[in-house]
């Protein structure tokens, strides 16, 4: 049992990005950064939901598994798009009753953000990627997962809850 | 409405904060989608050469939550969708297969 490690994903997307006066990134390079930064937030998302709803000292079980891959990308990107908005729709205040605040309201915006960046990095063949740009949306994704931690552990909480159980 | 310059005027304050009025040359903006389909701002903030690699993810966050507030609070609720390059960068012509 191996659980992708979201550091790695962030190690490996500089290794990509990085460049010398013989050796400029391919476009293909820059595009695995970007793609590589979404996939390390969205890891260490579903990682945390697994944690949470089944436990860490559970992870070799297979129930681990299943809820680990029970969140897709859609529902993560709604739950976040809910988030970025100014007030919070009544079905999910039920859950988050005191709103979620400025951590996890900036890591919303990360992973709406790097979403998008990574479906164009994976599948638009016309778009076209820039080093700074890869840099900077590691960094980014990099300052979500620790706005992510500095969360209170209540409103992480919900926000867990809110990805796997979606109100109705 | 917003229009894209009144955009880019945001985006090159909001960045220039945020970042270092040294490091931060002027954006491009262009009317964009998001994956739902959803009305958003394409916003490249062109930076000075090097300037990358000294901007951490507290900066390219507070940036991009910034960015998308002004936005709101002058009315405008599309997603800004905001990338970076250089000068330099944007004048590169890469093999057309890659």
């Amino acid at each position: 049992m191996t659980i992708p490690n979201p550091e790695h994903f962030f190690e490996q997307a500089e290794q990509l990005v990085s460049s010398s006066a013989s050796r400029r990134p391919r476009q293909v390079d820059l595009r695995r950064a970007i793609s590589n930064a979404y996939y390390a937030v969205f890891h260490a998302t579903v990682r945390a939901v697994a944690d949470h709803i089944v436990g860490r000292s559970a992870r070799a079980a297979p129930h681990y598994a299943l809820v680990y891959r029970s969140v897709d990308h859609r529902a993560l990107r709604e739950l976040c798009k809910e988030i970025q908005k100014s007030t919070l729709a009544a079905k999910y205040r039920q859950d988050a009753p005191d709103g979620f605040g400025r951590e996890i309201g900036a890591f919303a915006h990360a992973v709406v953000e790097l979403q998008i960046r990574r479906e164009a990095a994976d599948y638009d063949p016309l778009a076209d990627f820039k080093r700074s740009d890869a840099h900077i949306a590691i960094s980014l994704g990099r300052g979500a997962l620790q706005r992510f931690e500095r969360a209170r552990d209540s409103e992480r909480d919900s926000f867990l809850n809110l990805l796997l159980f979606r109100p109705r | 409405m917003l229009q894209p310059t009144d955009i880019a005027s945001e985006a090159v304050a909001v960045a220039r904060k945020n970042f270092g009025a040294d490091h931060v040359v002027r954006a491009i903006v262009e009317p964009a989608v998001d994956l739902d389909g959803d009305d958003a701002w394409r916003i490249t903030i062109v930076l000075e050469p090097g300037a990358a690699d000294a901007i951490d993810g507290d900066a390219a966050l507070d940036n991009l939550v910034q960015i998308h507030e002004r936005l709101r609070r002058r009315g405008d609720e599309r997603l800004p969708i905001v990338e970076f390059a250089t000068e330099e960068e944007l004048q590169e012509c890469d093999d057309p297969e890659s």
